[in-house]
């Protein structure tokens, strides 16, 4: 037998993974071969340095990003995996997409709201600051300000991005398909955040997320009316054009119910939503860093 | 985790059980981006591709045949991606196994741990660097990953005759390279 046949038994040797004959013969090799010994310590010796490699910690917007990529095609399987109700609703989405583009004035709101809308459209240098415009809401329409904030998540030390409700608006529409959460993200100069991803979460976990668009905006559609929680997650091209810094960024673990850790960055005085059924909301948010 | 805890993520995440996918990211991601970090040497690339990987895979979940081997589905998924993105790489620039120290994703090396040590795992990482990609992967799939020849096989797409002979072949090349280097303490 040559040699580097030898070699080659011995590193199968190494790893276990030889017949109990070639075994046999291996064993008997190694006794009487100085230089084969040396190699099969050295093989051994390898493979301990190689788990003793450093290793790092990959970034926490990871799950936020594999949700995102799940999200962003047309029919992706994620989406077929739902019920088939929530299927129709993803469908008619487009349909209420269509309806928030038409430029129109914001339904009636709550006194504090308006006042916040005023204020934006006061600092906005640009019309795409501007709310996104809400379909337009006939008088009989039953609009009220169904919106109800819960406070807040308990703050925590450090020193977080501090996020702003600037305005917040419902509608409740019979047409609507399904409840929606749109709106725009700002930073505290009035220039639209893009990038910035939002994850709605709910008592039952996950629920959707979307991204702002170049203007700041988004919209999002819910499975079903109830309570969420709206998480925010900066993806790294968002933080690098924003001038965020991560030490200005707070952790929040989002326990799922199952007790399973989803991990996200979450900005402070960020709100639970309690969203009605059939009910569109409209978030205006500054992010101040 | 045993073949049924499998069978029944995979079963709750055909379902469309969103706590599934979580359940399922949570267990493997980790150890995922610490494979591809050895695989290919950049922090950033690994993300994209266990990124990546897990998009591929809840996506297809739907085609998995046994849902008790997801271990090894998502491995595949995850070695063909990786070499996807080698081969994109078209060198555009050193595949630097460096990258994997920068601050931001590594766990510095206790004090205690001298430099000795220090620049024991630097060469061991500059070896691994000049290596050939394959080389690499049997390696690091072999002695990081673990894997049984069978696994490797499975993994690799190669009969486990190949494995055994390339992995003999790998060890060899880099304890060349290491010689090279003049680690002959490594060795």
């Amino acid at each position: 037998m040559k040699h580097e046949d030898w070699r080659l038994l011995v590193s199968a040797y190494c790893d276990g993974e030889v017949t109990p004959e070639e075994r046999m013969r291996v064993e008997a090799h190694l006794a009487e071969c100085a230089e084969c010994v040396q190699a099969l310590e050295s093989y051994r010796r390898l493979g301990r340095a190689i788990r003793a490699l450093p290793q790092g910690t990959p970034s926490r917007t990871l799950w936020v990003r594999v949700q995102e990529g799940l999200a962003r095609p047309a029919r992706p399987l994620w989406w077929r995996l739902l019920p088939a109700a929530s299927v129709a609703a993803v469908l008619l989405m487009a349909v209420v997409v269509g309806l928030l583009l038409r430029p129109a004035p914001s339904g009636p709101a709550a006194p504090r709201a308006l006042e916040a809308e005023q204020g934006i459209q006061a600092e906005a240098t640009s019309p795409a600051l501007q709310a996104p415009p809400i379909a337009p809401a006939s008088p009989s329409a039953a609009t009220k300000d169904y919106l109800a904030l819960v406070p807040s998540p308990p703050p925590c030390p450090g020193i977080p991005l501090a996020l702003e409700v600037v305005a917040i608006s419902a509608r409740s529409e019979a047409e609507l398909p399904a409840p929606r959460l749109s709106g725009l993200v700002y930073d505290e100069a009035g220039r639209p955040l893009s990038g910035l991803i939002l994850v709605i979460s709910g008592t039952t976990g996950w629920h959707g997320s979307t991204t702002t668009a170049s203007d700041g905006t988004f919209s999002l559609s819910l499975p079903a009316a109830g309570t969420y929680r709206l998480v925010l997650a900066l993806a790294p091209e968002a933080k690098a054009a924003a001038g965020f810094r991560e030490e200005r960024e707070r952790l929040y673990r989002l326990i799922l119910p199952d007790g399973s850790a989803c991990q996200t960055w979450q900005m402070e005085g960020l709100p639970t939503l309690a969203i009605g059924p059939q009910q569109e909301v409209s978030l205006t948010l500054r992010v101040r860093p | 985790m045993s073949e049924e805890e499998q069978r029944a993520w995979v079963e709750a995440a055909r379902r469309g059980d969103e706590k599934a996918f979580a359940q399922i990211f949570n267990h493997y991601h980790m150890h995922f981006f610490h494979l591809v970090c050895h695989l290919i040497g950049d922090a950033d690339e690994a993300e994209d591709v266990v990124q990546q990987t897990f998009i591929k895979a809840f996506r297809s979940l739907q085609h998995m045949r046994d849902p008790g081997s997801l271990d090894s589905w998502l491995r595949r998924i995850l070695y063909t991606t990786t070499m996807d993105l080698l081969r994109g790489r078209k060198r555009r620039r050193e595949t630097s196994l460096d990258d994997t120290l920068r601050q931001r994703h590594v766990r510095p090396l206790s004090p205690e741990r001298d430099v000795l040590l220090q620049e024991q795992v630097q060469l061991v990482q500059e070896a691994l660097r000049q290596m050939p990609p394959r080389y690499r992967a049997y390696i690091i799939l072999r002695e990081f990953e673990g894997l049984t020849y069978e696994e490797m096989a499975e993994t690799l797409g190669e009969p486990i005759t190949t494995v055994r002979v390339a992995l003999f072949r790998a060890r060899e090349r880099l304890r060349e390279i290491l010689r090279q280097l003049g680690g002959e303490d490594v060795l």
